[in-house]
């Protein structure tokens, strides 16, 4: 009989853990063609389930870039597209960083993908249409997220230095000192930046990085904060509401919020939305202050953005329940109960997409 | 554990699959060479509840437990989730016992649980198990604080899991345990009185280096400062970013925006400047010339006057590590022992910190002891220092507090049922007659006889409209059963006395002005009724705070201090304070009924069901190794337990087959049941091992062999016990010349073992343990007596005083017959300066002598993320003696030299000897020197 080697059986483990990496978790994400922006509609009775898959790892970023495809980024630093009628993959799937995605941004004008990781302390500029990497760039001690605005991409550190690159190339083109230690990353609105920093003040800068005004707000570490064409509101910690258009801090009716809120306010034509860590959702007059309804008999955590159409306010509950509400009556339309907590939600011209804590991606509608 | 028995078996069969010694080690779990016995004295009618998240079990007897712990632990369920930003991704089983000695029979640990526990969480099957020790606010704290944990470790694993780190930065246990306190009970006197003395008594640990209670302490009042200055948000921030950063402090500093060493700056200023503001108010610990102890916990004091009327205090101290009840002359200096404790079945527990003492005026103590499956009052004459009698009860599992009527006949206490209930009991010690005199889930405690014996004074939760804090004090009429209000605020409002025989002025602990200190109640008192009017005076301003006070015959009291993290024991007239304040007593709340309001009611509408065994996983793994000799080994291993953790099935699966034609002949296989539901553990096994081994005498063999084993261990109390185990199996041993011996045995052990040491972070420091084994093996095949095995060790550890400590061991190892295993006594853990192999034989014997003391209290390496302590540090003398032989005794070998160990990290001990070896004839040339990682023997 013939001896099993150990040298031969070493070698067969380390060929199978290469074919692994080399066939299934590498390559690059190709788009394609025909991308269009989509709408929303309502989903007007209890949906169903049209498919789930699980996924390799917890989602962290999702991006419907078309009525079919769904751009997918992993805490594990997978990238990927699914097709979102069937959830079927397409393509194989790229491991951009064995690490956390934390941050990505696509440009279809350039057919450039953004992945940033904090953990790396890497950006990667990925060309959808080549299937390549187009540049990468080491960022110590990365913020949050990242601003990709005309041919820049907006780094932000947390030692407060922001950085333009070229987006093109990755080369540095701009760059600004804040000398203030920063957090959360930074966001655009009306071709402006804003970033928060870890003293509370909200930062506003032009594309060109030049300081136009600052805010001392004295903002927690994570305030709740949303934008619309008009309006940033922000609920700080102590559940102060503050509302800003360009012109600055704008006087309002609304008052202290007593209970925690951690999802983003929304504000609908004359309607805030303000969702409480308790699972209430209030709807205020923006003229009165005054309360239009309140839902009160929700499921537990409230953390993630509800999602609305022209007509409803769709409510995921970290517990596993999604609420519809009638955006003008507050009143319940129907309600879904998945078996796990819900860990990721995006409403799609598709339906609703829903990540679980069992790394089940579904398409409900 | 596994490295002392894996240490002791000093068989040299030189395993291929090491993983075969967990065979060996999970026959019994409890089977451990040495260590107490945790003794299942009942059987728990165990019943399943299960609410929206959380799955309870209880037994029947605990049902309104059951729904106040369901209904509690939904509640903060709700809140946590909020607090955390996070919610669960499974249920959480929570397991409840009815009072500590339940608990202390969980298996869900196997290992003993101490009287210091409130409750845990265990992580590999997420379960909370939490005693209810007779008080609501403590069990609604404990079931938040152990739910903090699970939010914790639930939310910071999820961030490594989704992220699949594999190396993430720890979580400190100042975090962990500190979050827990703070988002559970908050801030209290308790904590207050422990940061305000460890100000004062400069022991304020840098929190990278804190250890021991103080985590707790610590942990709580930096949060509590971090929370206030920089938000609840930065808590929760850090517990979602820490894994992005090298070490915790580097996370905590970058999520502040401050430098980790100015941040703790910030916080000990913070704490000095409101010790500061509160000592202009308040005043140090009496000076030492009152003091009439030195160290160590002293609380409890009771006040007698001996046969030659001079008075004395009699009291619970740990003084020397373990609690002792002792008496002090008020006047005098020598103390001295009245009852030892936690070392005899009769008296395994006196329950520090929790009990007091009770002296009549015949000299009569009366004092609480757990003995066994629940806790007895022993009365014992100090005078002539013999027991008076034992009082105990089949429905009563706890006592606590037993107090003197003025006639001396009768004792009121408080106990608890089977059920957890917690009420006040009347012993009527001449007719033996318990009477109950309260009935309710509320908490009664430290009750006391008036001094015309018609009325019991208590303090209790009892009226709380939320029972999450605070008590108040109560007087019974004994006559009529009604129960008065003589507080109603929101403090701890605890251990009432009567002061100087008066009826209408008590002396009692409150914590009103911020620590517990002592104040006095004045009422005006009918003969069967009361009219309230109280005042109260302030008798004590402590900054840290007091734990008892009793009044002796004058102006002066006896108090426990909590001074430089003890409690040290006074005798000193108290400086009265001249502020006087009426008590508002409006009395909001009715008298009556005593019945709790269940509200907040239960959503869940399931019944309750029985408990089934459902076995999940413990533990899973695979060995593979390289054997220069042998080749590619591998093997894998399994365990499963029940939700109670009282049946366990251990797998074991191995092959040592070079050849394909091999592998059905080589396999390795065991199948293991363990039962630990009843006072007696059974384990039962098969197995077929099929191994190449090595032994010096006998050189290279294969052997076979397959067989049965069943093992008994039965704990005759909680430190000594009985040990049976039974093997029958078939061996076929190959030398490698084609001609197999068989054999067909049948070995029967037995074994006494004893164990009632106490332990520091190195070792034994005193007590003794032995252990005695007999075991004859016999050949059925050939029918005749195959060989047998004799094992002799004992160890005594005599205390000099509290840091000295005088060691010995004596070992006899006897085997013979045929196919015998011979015994290894050289080595750092056995004869010093001898190999490991140099020193063996069928016969044995080995004395070690060590002389150990203090070395140094703190050595610590300090690194930018990582402090690593080897404190304290003990020195040793030793002296071995002893030698192994197979017929003719050599003659004695021995060694003497000079050792250090310390334990590393609060974990494994490092140790180091040097000596000479000597034959008694001669000592050898040069210094021998030998590491060893293990605890003293």
């Amino acid at each position: 009989m013939k001896r099993i080697s150990s040298k031969g059986f070493l070698y067969f483990y380390i060929t199978i853990l290469v074919l692994i990496y080399t066939v299934g978790c590498s390559g690059a994400v190709t788009w394609p063609q025909n991308i269009s922006k989509t709408t929303f509609e309502t989903i007007s009775r209890t949906p169903v389930e049209i498919w789930k898959q699980k996924q390799p790892a917890t989602v962290s970023g999702i991006e419907s870039a078309d009525n079919n495809i769904l751009l997918i980024t992993s805490h594990r630093g997978h990238v990927y597209l699914l097709d979102s009628e069937t959830g079927d993959r397409i393509g194989k799937i790229w491991q951009a960083f064995i690490s956390d995605i934390s941050s990505h941004s696509l440009d279809l004008n350039n057919d450039l993908l953004f992945i940033a990781s904090r953990k790396k302390n890497q950006v990667i500029a990925h060309n959808i249409a080549q299937g390549r990497t187009a540049w990468k760039k080491k960022i110590m001690d990365m913020q949050g997220k990242i601003v990709s605005y005309n041919d820049k991409i907006y780094i932000l550190q947390q030692n407060g230095i922001v950085t333009a690159l070229d987006k093109l190339k990755g080369k540095e083109v701009l760059t600004l000192q804040l000398n203030k230690a920063v957090e959360q990353g930074l966001f655009l609105w009306k071709n402006q930046l804003l970033l928060k920093t870890l003293d509370g003040e909200l930062i506003f800068l032009s594309l060109d990085l030049k300081i136009i005004k600052s805010l001392d707000l004295k903002l927690c570490a994570e305030p709740a904060l949303s934008m619309t064409d008009q309006f940033i509101i922000i609920v700080n910690c102590d559940g102060q509401i503050t509302l800003l258009d360009q012109s600055g801090i704008l006087s309002h009716p609304f008052e202290i919020s007593t209970e925690t809120v951690y999802a983003p306010p929304q504000i609908l034509g004359q309607k805030l939305l303000l969702s409480l860590a308790n699972g209430n959702i209030k709807s205020l007059n923006m003229n009165t202050g005054k309360r239009v309804w309140e839902f009160e008999n929700g499921d537990g955590l409230l953390n993630l953005p509800v999602q609305t159409t022209e007509t409803q306010v769709i409510i995921p509950y970290s517990r596993g329940t999604i609420i519809s509400l009638d955006l003008e009556t507050g009143l319940e339309q129907w309600r879904y109960k998945l078996k796990h907590p819900i860990r990721h939600f995006k409403l799609t011209q598709m339906g609703l997409i829903v990540m679980d804590s069992k790394k089940y991606l579904s398409l409900i509608r | 554990m596994g490295i002392i028995l894996i240490m002791m078996i000093r068989f040299v069969r030189v395993s291929r699959l090491l993983i075969l010694f967990c065979f060996c080690i999970s026959l019994i779990q409890s089977q451990f060479y040495f260590g107490r016995n945790k003794i299942q004295f009942e059987q728990f009618d165990w019943q399943v509840l299960a609410t929206n998240h959380f799955d309870i079990y209880y037994y029947a007897a605990e049902k309104k437990l059951a729904k106040l712990a369901a209904a509690s632990a939904e509640q903060a369920f709700t809140d946590l989730e909020i607090k955390f930003n996070h919610t669960l991704n499974g249920r959480v089983p929570l397991v409840i016992y009815s009072n500590h000695i339940h608990f202390q029979q969980t298996n869900v640990l196997p290992s003993s649980i101490p009287e210091g526990i409130g409750g845990f969480f265990e992580h590999i099957k997420g379960r909370v198990v939490i005693p209810y020790t007779g008080r609501i606010s403590d069990f609604l704290h404990v079931i938040r604080h152990e739910l903090v944990h699970v939010f914790m470790f639930s939310k910071t694993m999820q961030n490594i899991r989704d992220r699949g780190i594999s190396n993430s930065t720890d979580i400190p246990l100042w975090f962990s345990e500190g979050l827990a306190e703070w988002w559970s009970v908050g801030w209290d006197s308790r904590a207050e009185m422990v940061i305000r003395d460890a100000l004062l008594h400069n022991y304020l640990i840098p929190l990278r280096q804190v250890g021991g209670y103080l985590v707790y302490k610590e942990g709580q009042s930096f949060l509590r400062y971090y929370e206030s200055n920089y938000g609840a948000d930065r808590i929760r921030k850090l517990m979602e970013e820490f894994w992005l950063y090298q070490t915790f402090a580097d996370a905590l500093a970058a999520i502040s925006g401050k430098d980790y060493e100015d941040l703790m700056t910030e916080w000990e200023l913070s704490l000095k400047q409101n010790a500061a503001e509160a000592l202009q108010y308040e005043t140090l610990p009496p000076s030492a010339d009152n003091r009439l102890t030195e160290s160590g916990m002293n609380i409890s004091p009771a006040i007698y006057r001996n046969k030659a009327g001079e008075l004395h205090t009699i009291y619970l101290s740990n003084n020397d590590g373990y609690t002792n009840i002792y008496s002090h002359p008020l006047n005098g200096q020598d103390r001295s022992v009245v009852i030892r404790g936690e070392r005899t079945p009769n008296v395994e527990s006196l329950h520090l910190l929790q009990t007091n003492i009770s002296v009549n005026n015949e000299n009569i103590m009366a004092f609480v002891a757990k003995s066994g499956a629940r806790d007895r009052i022993i009365l014992r004459n100090i005078s002539s220092n013999k027991d008076n009698g034992i009082y105990s009860h089949k429905d009563i599992v706890t006592i606590r507090s037993p107090a003197w009527s003025p006639v001396n006949k009768n004792l009121v206490f408080s106990g608890q049922d089977f059920g957890g209930q917690s009420d006040l009991f009347i012993w009527d010690e001449q007719a033996d007659i318990t009477h109950r005199l309260t009935d309710d889930i509320y908490s009664d405690q430290d009750p006391v006889f008036s001094p015309d014996g018609k009325w019991i004074l208590f303090s209790s939760d009892r009226g709380r409209p939320k029972l999450d804090n605070g008590l108040d004090l109560f007087l019974m009429n004994l006559s009529s059963a009604e129960i008065l209000y003589l507080t109603q605020d929101s403090f701890n409002n605890i251990k009432p006395r009567w002061l100087s025989q008066s009826p209408n002025r008590i002396q009692f602990i409150t914590d009103r002005s911020g620590t517990p200190n002592l104040w006095t109640l004045t009422f005006s008192h009918g003969d069967d009724s009361l009219k309230i009017q109280p005042w109260i005076k302030q008798n004590s301003n402590f900054h840290t705070g007091v734990n008892d006070g009793v009044p002796t015959a004058g102006d002066s009291m006896v108090f426990s201090v909590f001074q430089n993290y003890s409690y040290q024991i006074h005798h000193a007239p108290l400086v009265q304070n001249d502020s006087i304040i009426q008590i508002p007593l409006d009395l909001a709340y009715d008298n009556l009924p005593w019945t709790l309001d269940e509200k907040p009611a239960l959503k869940h509408q399931d019944k309750p069901t029985p408990y089934q065994l459902k076995y999940s996983l413990d533990l899973a793994q695979t060995a593979v190794s390289y054997d220069p000799i042998y080749g590619m080994l591998g093997g894998a291993q399994l365990s499963l337990s029940d939700q109670m953790g009282n049946r366990y099935y251990h797998f074991l699966l191995a092959n040592s087959a070079q050849r394909s034609s091999d592998i059905l002949g080589r396999f390795n296989a065991a199948v293991t049941m363990v039962d630990l539901t009843r006072r007696s553990n059974v384990a039962l096994g098969v197995f077929h091992f099929a191994n190449d081994y090595y032994d010096p005498i006998q050189a290279f063999y294969f052997e076979r062999s397959f067989g049965v084993r069943a093992g008994l261990n039965f704990p005759i109390h909680i430190f000594r016990r009985l040990e049976f185990s039974t093997s029958l199996w078939s061996s076929e041993k190959d030398f490698y010349t084609g001609k197999p011996v068989t054999a067909f045995l049948v070995s029967n052990f037995i074994s006494v073992v004893h164990d009632n040491t106490l332990w520091f972070t190195n070792g034994p420091i005193d007590g003794w343990r032995t252990r005695i084994t007999f075991g004859p093996t016999f050949d059925f095949q050939r029918a005749k007596f195959h060989n047998y095995t004799i094992l002799f060790d004992t160890r005594f550890y005599y205390r000099q005083n509290t840091s000295l400590t005088l060691a010995h061991r004596t070992l006899v190892w006897f085997n013979d017959g045929s196919d015998i295993r011979r015994y290894y006594i050289g080595g750092s853990w056995g004869l010093r300066g001898y190999g490991f192999h140099e020193v063996y034989g069928r016969k044995a014997f080995m004395i070690n002598n060590e002389l150990r003391f203090p070395f140094a209290n703190s050595l610590a390496l300090n690194f930018r993320s990582l402090t690593i302590a080897l404190a304290p540090v003990r020195g040793a003398f030793f002296l071995d003696v002893g030698n192994a032989w197979d017929y003719k005794y050599p003659g004695t070998l021995g060694s003497i030299g000079f050792g250090l160990r310390g334990s590393l990290m609060g974990s494994f001990v490092l140790r180091i000897d040097m000596g000479k070896k000597t034959d008694f004839k001669k000592l050898s040339k040069g210094l021998f020197t030998q590491f060893f990682f293990g605890w003293d023997f």
